[in-house]
């Protein structure tokens, strides 16, 4: 009788540590998918982007003034909305950002003057693709009026790419 | 005779189960040892700090004022043996945060402002301060 105990004891043993080792097994591969990984922030980080974009083009619903059609604008946009495209610690980069920025007639739908493009164009065709390894897009669009009160409507994209670091 | 053979099979039971009891305590000991060292780790604070500075200085404008709650990063640090008072440093647009003896982590901000370089704050010392100004 003893020994029929201890025969089941010993399998019940066997058994037990199967399943802790199943479920350690488990908790390790749950600990490393979710902290093995970095933080992927380009999301939030392109977001904030295409703020800063809508905050250096227009304040409290108005339009600044010389930005539609202005060369001077779109040729110095980088210095005149305080960004900084360069990335240091992307040694092998080719341009981690891209933005673009459409003015249209809010009544009409027609596109007024040339759309503001900067950082690496390929980016884009990218976004346009689903997949985790792709950048992080954001697009924004709003209403504003000028000082004439006319009306137009804006769409900025910004894409960050940065994977290297948050993939 | 019988009694004592019986006697024999009782304390192997006890012996079986004190050595059942004490190998799953080490297995569970050695399972949380390895989650509390996965999540603690430095190299993880080191990045979720820098982006977290990164982010901040993205979203900021120049006047601000940020300070920034860095508790566990600085146990981290002084228990690494490392200097409390730089363990964030700005070099051009990136982030550097140090909280280990080997190497750091580097993240870029695209904000083009002036940071000054994070100084601890001496009524809070578990608080990281810096300001944003425009650049020159």
């Amino acid at each position: 009788m003893i020994k029929d105990k201890i025969g089941a004891e010993k399998t019940i043993s066997i058994y037990w540590f199967a399943i802790l080792i199943i479920v350690a097994a488990a908790i390790v591969y749950m600990v490393v998918s979710v902290y093995g990984q970095p933080y992927d922030v380009r999301q939030i980080e392109s977001d904030i982007l295409a703020n800063n974009i809508a905050g250096c083009i227009s304040e409290g619903g108005y339009l600044k003034e010389k930005i539609i059609n202005d060369v001077e604008f779109s040729e110095n946009f980088l210095e005149k909305c305080n960004l900084n495209f360069e990335s240091p610690d992307f040694e092998k980069s080719s341009g981690e950002y891209y933005v673009s920025i459409r003015f249209q007639d809010f009544n009409s739908g027609n596109q007024i003057g040339a759309e503001i493009i900067n950082g690496n164009v390929n980016l884009k065709l990218a976004c346009e693709l689903k997949g985790k390894t792709n950048p992080a897009c954001s697009s924004k669009s709003f209403y504003v009026i000028d000082k004439n009160s006319q009306s137009y409507r804006i769409d900025i994209i910004a894409i960050v790419n940065k994977a290297e670091k948050n993939i | 005779m019988k009694f004592i053979d019986r006697k024999s099979k009782k304390g192997d039971i006890i012996i079986g189960d004190v050595i059942f009891l004490v190998l799953n305590l080490i297995f569970l000991s050695i399972l949380i040892i390895f989650v509390i060292s996965k999540t603690n780790d430095a190299s993880l604070l080191e990045e979720k700090y820098a982006k977290e500075i990164a982010l901040i200085i993205d979203s900021a404008k120049p006047g601000m004022e940020i300070h920034l709650n860095m508790q566990d990063a600085i146990k981290k640090a002084e228990k690494n043996n490392l200097d409390i008072n730089s363990l964030i440093e700005i070099k051009e647009n990136v982030v550097h945060v140090k909280l280990k003896e080997k190497g750091d982590y580097s993240y870029s901000f695209f904000n083009d402002v002036s940071v000054s370089n994070p100084y601890l704050n001496i009524n809070n010392k578990e608080e990281y301060i810096f300001f944003i100004e425009e650049k020159k």
